[in-house]
């Protein structure tokens, strides 16, 4: 994420531009660039997706292990996120440069999937109290170009979808009596319900007196990212923004 | 809200396609150019076990006895003459230091400038205190090349009204190797927008000025608003040029206006979907050959 100084006549027009709904290159305030998806790229996971929006690249994969259910939630598996800034995306994400940020946007997802609506966590439980999925999802950045939150929330949609009905239902050689793994519709359940109900996330950034959303790297501004879920009283307050200083 | 998902396709390379009668020699790194010990060795050369060996990926260029490898990637390198875009960074005492993406930071002395009104008097203190009332970090500057230092460093001058500071417009970045050397670099093209195309691969687009202000020189920067058809025809060339920097096609005036010319029917958003991007640097890669031929 470099932040790029700019002339006091460049910031001019691109806010003038923002009023007029045609952004610097060709499209409207409410444009996204193109996004490319695609899921199963890694090997040893249970569900990956690769997600390219415009100049930003991101690799989630999810690996399903078995686990303790937490003692709060006894019928329900959970999730946990981790998000690595590879040093390659940007030169500040460099040692320890992009642990912030990292921590920042697992946060994020956190607090998106916390949501019962977001995703059926019961379907991960396979018997209360002692034994249920746990979901490792990792993000990897590979390249920056701007618009994270968004991208990140589309690949850990698809890799959710991704997460094959075999990781979740095969039987294994470690299980416990009693529990019933030939109970395939687990993943499927996990798959459909992800595809329907997992949310997105939306950033839009205020550019002088309008708004715009999917900012490209060189004018970002403030920005405030939402949690869009299918219905959308659920949708809880906005998240906090993360400002980049280019712009006022 | 237009939000279009796709998956990745792979794309085969649009040169490919078209054949070209002269192919070029590519080598990269390590490659044996020739054996024969009769030619002087140039840049991006080295001499090894008694063979020329390249040692950066480009195309092997011969004049008479000298070969060298001109490299196809490549930071810019600066040469006497030269018209670039550059970016200040620093302020220092007596001079700027702009950014051309070389490998070192130009520097633009301020004996160089053209003092506001043309003087043309010594430089004193009172100018050193107000060189950031002239151009402050941020700022976007076209220079010539005035000299090259022994470590390679470029010093700029803008000593003519065509040079200074430059207004609202939008610039792109590409590789230098990709800018035609040409007898001018400043164009007024017929869509509507002129193009400042800089040796270094900063090309900066900005709506025509209606007169020429000759007592500014170029300091005072218009911040009205542009006109929003001023602003489709800039937002079309700066994805016109996007599309052609990334098909590897030579930018000169020529080729950015055929590419206008190929892209009006298509939205100015949808110019950069890669489909329709090959679409319209094929057609205009046709009407260059037809034109040269």
């Amino acid at each position: 994420m470099a932040s790029v100084a700019l002339s006091e006549a460049e910031k001019v027009y691109i806010v003038h531009g923002v009023q007029e709904d045609l952004r610097v290159d060709g499209r409207g305030c409410d444009d996204y660039r193109c996004v490319e998806v695609e899921t199963d790229v890694v090997s040893n996971t249970s569900g990956s997706a690769r997600v390219k929006l415009g100049h930003t690249d991101i690799l989630v994969g999810v690996k399903a292990e078995m686990g303790t259910p937490k003692l709060e939630k006894p019928n329900e598996g959970y999730l946990e996120f981790f998000v690595d800034c590879s040093a390659s995306a940007a030169p500040e994400f460099e040692g320890r440069g992009g642990d912030d940020l990292g921590t920042e946007i697992a946060n994020t997802l956190y607090r998106i999937f916390n949501n019962k609506s977001s995703i059926d966590l019961k379907s991960l439980c396979i018997s209360p109290r002692e034994h249920c999925w746990v979901l490792y999802v990792d993000v990897l950045l590979l390249e920056c170009g701007g618009n994270l939150f968004d991208a990140i929330s589309i690949a850990v949609k698809a890799a959710l979808f991704n997460t094959s009905a075999s990781a979740l239902g095969a039987p294994g050689t470690e299980t416990s009596r009693g529990a019933d793994h030939s109970r395939t519709p687990r993943g499927r359940t996990l798959a459909a319900r992800s595809r329907a109900e997992t949310p997105l996330l939306w950033t839009s950034a205020c550019v002088g007196t309008g708004s715009r959303t999917e900012s490209e790297d060189l004018a970002e501004a403030r920005g405030k990212a939402l949690a869009l879920l299918p219905e959308p009283e659920l949708a809880g307050p906005p998240l906090p923004s993360w400002p980049h200083p280019t712009l006022e | 809200m237009a939000l279009e998902m796709r998956l990745p396709v792979a794309r085969k390379p649009l040169s490919e396609s078209l054949g070209r009668e002269s192919k070029k020699h590519l080598v990269v790194p390590g490659d044996t150019i020739t054996t024969d010990t009769g030619f002087m060795r140039g840049h991006g050369t080295y001499m090894g076990e008694e063979k020329l060996i390249a040692s950066v990926a480009g195309s092997v260029e011969r004049v008479n006895k000298l070969i060298c490898v001109k490299a196809l990637k490549t930071r810019y390198n600066g040469e006497v003459g030269d018209i670039v875009v550059g970016r200040i960074t620093e302020v220092q005492q007596k001079r700027w230091k702009v950014e051309t993406n070389s490998r070192l930071d130009s520097v633009l002395l301020l004996s160089s400038m053209n003092l506001p009104g043309g003087e043309l008097r010594r430089r004193s203190a009172e100018d050193e205190l107000a060189m950031r009332g002239f151009l402050q970090e941020g700022d976007l500057i076209s220079a010539e090349v005035q000299a090259v230092f022994s470590d390679g460093a470029v010093s700029l001058h803008t000593r003519s009204l065509k040079y200074g500071k430059l207004g609202q417009g939008v610039l792109v970045q590409v590789s230098p190797s990709l800018v035609k050397r040409q007898k001018t670099h400043f164009h007024d093209l017929p869509c509507g927008a002129s193009v400042i195309l800089g040796n270094n691969g900063f090309i900066w687009v900005y709506p025509t000025p209606e007169h020429k202000d000759d007592d500014a020189g170029g300091f005072i920067a218009n911040l009205e608003p542009v006109s929003l058809a001023d602003r489709e025809v800039i937002s079309r060339l700066r994805n016109c040029i996007v599309s052609l920097a990334t098909q590897r096609m030579m930018l000169y005036d020529t080729s950015i206006l055929y590419c206008y010319e190929a892209s009006l029917p298509h939205q100015i958003k949808d110019i950069l979907k890669p489909e329709i991007m090959e679409e319209i640097v094929m057609e205009t890669r046709q009407r260059l050959l037809e034109q040269e031929g």
